[in-house]
């Protein structure tokens, strides 16, 4: 092995062991105080109904499935005339069998004489 | 603290008792802080996370199963939120990185203010700084494990607790993370 490796290795070895004899640290005083602040401000209540995973896929759920019906409504209402097509030839029909002549203004006099 | 103490805390937890919550915090805030500061290294961004960490064990105590010790669960707690948070930081570095190329501002510090860790010996500090480095660019696991065993002392046992891994596959990944290590620094020491 050349010098240079061993010296590579020896480094590396030195790197190695850096953390072996770290020391414990603490947080900041009062941590269970800052949590305390924190959860009121956050208001954590609320956050725990929202994060409840149940809920949460209900509620997304609910406004799909209400989202899906307003639309389906909204397509029933646009996509139909304001009398339907059966109705509008049926009205034709009957007209043609009870009124076979169309009564104006140039053959009223005619349809009173008879 | 024995099991007999952690299931009174958490029966007192799930009734909503707040001095159950302050036991709590007082017997488990140095093994939370650690293992976030461990990851984070900056004494405010662990004190956050550390906070954030005991407010979703209070928001989830009723799903806790009790299957583990509420220690174990708490130290998963805190490697994720710890992971989450590098990762929405890398995130805002990178975000931060091409807003700055298009708009011509300079680019915000949203770095991780790494290896300001306050346990490390002052003769030690220019060495961990660059095994923090070599460290960020392992798999996450890898990473998990060595900061969990290296810098909170953990167990293989532990570990495996806390990862959900078994205590052979957590043999593997240290045994995987040192030699990824040593292959980091060498290339490091070589170009140096």
């Amino acid at each position: 092995m050349k010098k240079s490796d061993a010296n590579i290795e020896r480094r590396i070895e030195d790197t190695i062991v850096a953390l072996d004899h770290i020391k414990k640290a603490s947080p900041r005083p009062f941590l269970y105080a800052r949590i305390k602040a924190r959860m009121d401000s956050k208001k954590v209540m609320q956050e725990s109904f929202y994060i409840s995973p149940f809920l949460r896929y209900a509620t997304i759920c609910m406004i799909i499935l209400m989202a899906s019906i307003n639309l389906l409504t909204a397509s029933q209402f646009l996509g139909q005339s304001t009398i339907p097509e059966s109705i509008n030839s049926d009205l034709e029909e009957l007209t043609k069998e009870y009124y076979s002549e169309v009564i104006t203004i140039d053959n009223l006099e005619n349809y009173l004489n008879e | 603290m024995d099991s007999l103490g952690d299931n009174n805390i958490i029966s007192g937890l799930k009734k909503g008792d707040e001095s159950s919550f302050q036991l709590l915090i007082e017997l488990y805030q140095d093994k939370v802080y650690n293992t976030c500061l461990g990851f984070v290294r900056n004494e405010s961004d662990a004190d956050d996370l550390t906070q954030e960490v005991f407010i979703e064990v209070f928001l989830k105590i009723n799903t806790f199963r009790g299957d583990a010790s509420i220690s174990t669960w708490l130290y998963r707690i805190a490697v994720n939120k710890s992971l989450e948070f590098i990762r929405k930081q890398k995130r805002k570095k990178r975000f931060g990185f091409l807003k700055s190329l298009f708009e011509n501002e300079d680019m915000p510090d949203t770095s991780l203010k790494n290896n300001n860790h306050p346990g490390i010996q002052l003769e030690m500090k220019e060495l961990a700084e660059i095994l923090f480095e070599a460290l960020d660019k392992l798999p996450v696991n890898q990473k998990t494990a060595f900061t969990l065993h290296k810098i909170e002392g953990l167990s293989y046992k532990e570990i495996s607790k806390v990862m959900g891994k078994s205590n052979s596959s957590i043999e593997s990944i240290l045994h995987r993370a040192k030699v990824g290590l040593r292959k980091l620094l060498s290339e490091y020491y070589k170009n140096v």
